[in-house]
């Protein structure tokens, strides 16, 4: 295969920036959790919090900097490495998919630090066990990012050690399955996270937070879209795809139509005769968006890969 | 049944990849694989630019097998 000199540097440079900041951000992430233990050791025996708050609240600052300088890096080392490799991984689309949320769950962490202090200054306690939760959960999706951060830097240096030129491919199929990873991703999560929520949560809870997490959950496909976008922009629109993808998303869009229609007409029947069934005032549009995204992904890679044992 | 040679074309052209052959037809990887196992047919135009590519007639390379 023809191959164009060094760009593998390029991805060596960011990869390399990258890890640096992941060791540091691991340092701030173990930092983090010392300090909410604290915190929480001290709201549970009702002690005061605003000495241990005031001494740490800038060390956090600057942990919360890190961690989004972190992300964004990553972020970047990640479609470097899409251009690069040309190559579909499930895993790097499933690192850009927790990427993308682990960034966003930064801001929920600082606004759950925030209304767990309110919270416990104006004497309500109820909701500070569920907030802390969500504040460890949120930790652990940060180590697993960075977990895999740096199993992909790894993978990527032994494998740019290997062949250190770029491929050179004028119709790039990995982005166009990579895409169809993370709606897959996108879509399941979603599902889990609507059936969760039916279950656990109160119809006004689902209310007041349905719009913000499915534009959470949603956010890695729509960017991942637009970076795939923006590659084709040169292109005319007849030239975005090639024959075979065209017949692959036709089929997958054939499809999704038919087994979207079908399975709507269950829930519809439920909602019609089931008593009590009436979840889906609220939640219809995000199910609908999951249930379709998750059908038309899956069988567009279904699709493409059914005959696969490339050379 | 269409069924093609494209692969022994491929092998006496320098054993060429299908990735290189992908690029000269502005097709993708996989599109030129789905072809060789004979799960795609090809469009005219697609089987003309591979035939041209090969300086070989469209039915040299592409042929009808009968079930």
């Amino acid at each position: 295969m023809r191959k164009s000199p060094n760009i593998g540097k390029l991805v060596n440079i960011s990869e390399n920036a990258t890890l640096a900041f992941c060791l540091i951000s691991l340092c701030g992430l173990v930092f983090n959790i010392v300090f909410y233990e604290m915190l929480r050791d001290k709201i549970n025996k009702f002690k005061d919090i605003i000495v241990i708050s005031d001494k740490l609240e800038i060390i956090a600052a600057i942990i919360f900097i890190l961690f989004f300088i972190f992300h964004i890096s990553a972020i970047i080392s990640l479609i470097s490495q899409l251009k690069f490799f040309k190559r579909e991984s499930l895993l790097r689309s499933f690192s850009f998919f927790i990427s993308i949320i682990s960034l966003l769950m930064i801001f929920g962490d600082f606004a759950l630090l925030s209304d767990i202090s309110k919270e416990y200054l104006h004497g309500i306690y109820e909701g500070i066990a569920g907030e802390f939760f969500i504040l460890y959960l949120s930790q652990g999706l940060h180590l697993l990012f960075m977990i895999l951060v740096i199993v992909l830097v790894g993978l990527s240096k032994k494998e740019i050690r290997k062949n250190p030129a770029k491929k050179i491919v004028l119709k790039d199929e990995s982005i166009f399955i990579n895409t169809n990873y993370i709606g897959i991703l996108c879509s399941i999560s979603g599902l889990l996270i609507l059936i969760i929520l039916s279950i656990f949560m109160p119809l006004w809870a689902i209310r007041k937070g349905i719009i913000i997490l499915t534009s959470m959950i949603i956010l890695p496909y729509i960017i991942i879209a637009v970076y795939w976008l923006i590659t084709k922009v040169r292109e005319k629109i007849g030239e975005w795809y090639d024959e075979k993808q065209y017949q692959d998303i036709t089929k997958a869009s054939l499809f999704t139509l038919a087994s979207s229609v079908v399975l709507l007409a269950v829930i519809f029947a439920f909602q019609y005769w089931a008593a009590g069934f009436d979840l889906l005032d609220v939640i219809w549009f995000p199910a609908y968006l999951f249930i379709t995204m998750l059908i038309f992904s899956s069988s567009t890679i279904f699709l493409s890969k059914k005959d696969i044992n490339m050379e | 049944m269409l069924k093609n040679n494209l692969r022994k074309f491929r092998f006496e052209n320098n054993e060429m990849s299908q990735q290189d052959l992908a690029n000269a037809v502005g097709v993708t990887r996989l599109t030129i694989h789905s072809i060789e196992k004979g799960k795609f047919n090809p469009s005219v135009l697609l089987a003309l630019k591979i035939a041209d590519f090969f300086n070989m007639k469209v039915e040299d390379i592409f042929y009808i097998e009968e079930e």
